[in-house]
């Protein structure tokens, strides 16, 4: 039997509009804002919305009026009253002072930036935007966005925020938030990054079809050069320098476009700021222009006094670029839509981005590690995993070189690398400040660390020769034959990291891995994980699927022969770093995955929390990789101990 | 898949009935994560349909299933469903928002679309 049912008197559009309103009220505020952004579900429901903009003495104004007001003020009408949300007339006073506005009433004057864009009329508008645009840096397409909306006929409030919200992706946006919560106190996480994605491309420059660094710099970051250095001159420099993160990105064709006298003064800002890669490549025009203009000699003195004088301050600038270069790095890999962009992209964007910060936040404190640290903290597993993921593209360049010291390195390697340009005509005070510097920058790092890769030459290269049996390199290779031990093995580490290490010389490569079989108890465990890190680099850097094989399995061995428990990154990352070794990227993801749920089967029970966490981190860096990794996390959920009832 | 379902609703219940009835707001957001640590990610199901899955249904679920969180509608005290949202956006909507701004979109999307959704004449409560 079924009871009737009481129906009340309610309209289906009244019906409607409850379930709209009981959703609506369900939402936590944001999502509430985000779902009635379009004006639909409003419209639908015959929801009247209001935009409250709170002002100190406790006044509320809607947003329509003050923007009105704003309008009105930008057309050159006069404003001296506001109504306030609740009918009460201000007195106030609305000017506009280039593209801002100002709202001036009791003791207050308040200002709204880029309000002058509100102006009815295009040309005040386009008069504006120049102003805005000569603070604001965009890539030459969000330009043309940005002056399509403001020259509507018919712009609306709608348009503005469009406007503005393209603003919100420039560097100096995030600078100006960036300096403003630093001056406050305590940095977070979110804090080092930017809001709009946008900013990764207006820093560096769109890619449109460039699949290497090379190309790009030669296609679309020239493109975007020449367009700033025309835009202004003066201006461009300071913001071209914050992509030279590696020699090839120093555009010396493209500035000696800018007149020398104004090339001078523009560079001669620059030792002003706390940027050691900017000035790096600052030190490498001053080489091409040193014999022509003895200007730029000087200037090279003083990059040099500034990089190399100060072991500390060079330090602590560096840690301030790692920590912002760590965080970059890892929100780069696993942002949904930035994850998709070519690793060489992501890479610049992120040094460019590294070098924006380290400028606004200046050194670190004295007790600087542990600004580095708190990045390895929060960001550090993701940064490391996310590029031995990418090794496939970019083997090259090793993760745990962000550290202080390799960066001196690789900084040295390239102030050097200038020097030696110029031979015999190198000025000698820049030779006497290099060779001063040496014994302190070694000291910290491998010999011939500063001819490692940069983070941004991390790009494959073409096979090495093989040296010749008389050369001490040549010996090496003859000994490790003879010898194929991990002690011959790990003598090549230097060499295989600046160099490679010839393909010929597999065999005995693979014979190393092997005996780490046999010998786990004779081998030192430092040494046996540095001679598998070694032999993943190699088999990576070579695409030697069998060396890859054997040192996957020989690491998963090691993991369930000592069983312990600090093993596992470790072992991960090998694992990680294998897959790169495998041209065919779909049988690359199917064996990983198959290793990791094998390594899920056989870690420590105790490992597994953390097993679990590496499986979602690569979940999260890898979009291929994780509808495959399923099994793996099935098997680590498994194990994973109960909680104790305690 | 019926049971993906099944699994889906028994952790969103769930997490539902602890914050309605769980008086101590530390104790609930305590609870409720670890129940939410065993929600089901659609990635992780994908192998179940051996290679033979429907168009985007991982996009699909996971649009879902966000949208499920992000609409309690099991919660009717005001003060609960603040905590609540609070406590899934420090969880997860804070993260959506800033690392897949197009899932976010979807997202809202996906609670427009169930907003302006027609209640059926027929439906029985």
């Amino acid at each position: 039997m079924k009871m009737k049912k009481t129906e009340p008197e309610i309209t289906p559009q009244e019906l409607a509009r409850l379930k709209v309103v009981f959703a609506l009220r369900r939402m936590a505020p944001e999502v509430q804002s985000d779902v009635l952004s379009d004006g639909a579900v409003a419209a639908r429901a015959g929801i009247d919305l209001s935009h409250p903009i709170k002002l100190p003495e406790g006044i509320t104004i809607d947003r329509r009026v003050l923007f009105s007001a704003f309008q009105k003020a930008a057309d050159g009408k006069p404003v001296s009253e506001i109504i306030d949300i609740s009918g009460v007339r201000r007195e106030t006073q609305v000017e506009i002072e280039e593209e801002s506005a100002f709202l001036t009433y009791g003791t207050h004057r308040i200002r709204f930036p880029q309000a002058a864009l509100l102006s009815a009329d295009v040309e005040k508008r386009r008069a504006a935007a120049d102003i805005i645009l000569k603070n604001n840096t965009l890539t030459m397409q969000a330009r043309s966005e940005f002056d399509a909306l403001i020259s509507k006929p018919d712009f609306s409030h709608s348009d503005f925020f469009a406007a503005t919200t393209i603003l919100l992706g420039s560097p100096e946006s995030f600078a100006s938030t960036l300096r403003e919560v630093a001056n406050k106190g305590t940095l977070s996480k979110t804090d080092f990054l930017p809001s709009e994605v946008a900013h990764w491309e207006n820093i560096t420059a769109r890619r449109l079809t460039s699949e290497n660094l090379l190309e790009f710099v030669g296609q679309e970051l020239a493109a975007e050069r020449v367009a700033r250095i025309a835009l202004d001159p003066k201006a461009a420099v300071d913001v071209l320098s914050l992509t030279f993160g590696a020699p090839e990105l120093v555009p010396l064709e493209a500035l000696r476009q800018i007149e020398r006298e104004t090339l001078i003064a523009s560079l001669r800002r620059l030792p002003d700021y706390a940027d050691p890669l900017a000035l790096s490549g600052i030190f490498d025009l001053c080489a091409d222009y040193a014999a022509a203009d003895g200007r730029f000699v000087e200037l090279g003195d003083v990059i040099l006094d500034r990089l190399l004088s100060d072991a500390q301050r060079l330090r602590s600038e560096l840690t301030t670029f790692a920590t912002a270069f760590v965080i970059a790095g890892a929100h780069l890999a696993e942002h949904e839509t930035l994850r998709k962009k070519p690793v060489f992209w992501r890479r610049l964007a992120a040094a460019s981005h590294a070098s924006l910060v380290t400028r606004i936040l200046g050194p670190g404190s004295n007790d600087e590690p542990s600004l580095l640290t708190w990045a390895m903290r929060v960001a550090g597993k993701t940064f490391y995993l996310s590029v031995l993921n990418d090794a496939h593209v970019e083997p090259r360049w090793r993760p745990d070189w962000i550290s202080l010291n390799f960066l001196a390195a690789d900084i040295y390697g390239r102030l050097l690398g200038s020097l030696q340009r110029l031979s015999g005509a190198a000025p000698p005070s820049w030779r006497k400040k290099l060779d001063d510097a040496q014994p302190w920058v070694i000291a910290g790092a491998p010999p011939i660390a500063h001819a490692f890769p940069a983070m941004l030459q991390g790009g494959l290269v073409t096979p090495i020769e093989m040296p010749p049996a008389d050369t001490p390199v040549g010996e090496m290779y003859e000994k490790l034959r003879r010898e194929p031990t991990v002690e011959n093995f790990l003598a090549f580490m230097q060499v295989v990291y600046a160099f490679g290490f010839h393909p010929d010389a597999r065999e005995s490569a693979l014979k190393v891995v092997q005996s780490l079989r046999t010998e786990i108890a004779g081998t030192l465990p430092e040494y046996a994980q540095a001679a598998l890190d070694l032999a993943a680099f190699i088999a990576a850097r070579n695409r030697d699927g069998e060396l890859a094989d054997a040192v996957a399995i020989v690491s998963i061995e090691r993991l369930i022969a000592t069983q312990d428990v600090d093993r596992l990154l470790p072992t991960t990352s090998v694992i990680v770093e294998c897959a790169a070794a495998v041209a065919d990227r779909k049988e690359a993801l199917a064996t990983l995955a198959r290793r990791l749920e094998n390594l899920a089967f056989v870690v420590p029970s105790k490992s597994l929390p953390e097993a679990l966490d590496i499986f979602r981190i690569l979940q999260s860096i890898n979009e291929d990789l994780s509808p495959l990794l399923g099994r793996a996390i099935a098997a680590a959920r498994i194990g994973i101990p109960a909680i104790s009832a305690s | 898949m019926r049971w993906f379902m099944s699994y889906v609703h028994a952790v969103k219940g769930a997490i539902m009935q602890i914050w309605n009835e769980e008086p101590d707001e530390e104790r609930a957001r305590a609870i409720a994560s670890v129940i939410f640590d065993i929600r089901p990610v659609p990635e992780d199901w994908f192998g179940c349909w051996n290679d033979n899955p429907p168009p985007n249904w991982i996009a699909a679920v996971r649009r879902a299933l966000i949208g499920g969180f992000a609409l309690p509608v099991e919660i009717s005290d005001g003060a609960k469903l603040g905590a609540y949202q609070k406590w899934i956006d420090d969880i997860m909507m804070s993260e959506v928002r800033f690392l897949s701004p197009e899932t976010y979109q979807q997202v809202v999307e996906y609670l427009r679309n169930f907003a302006l959704m027609p209640w059926d004449e027929d439906e029985e409560d």
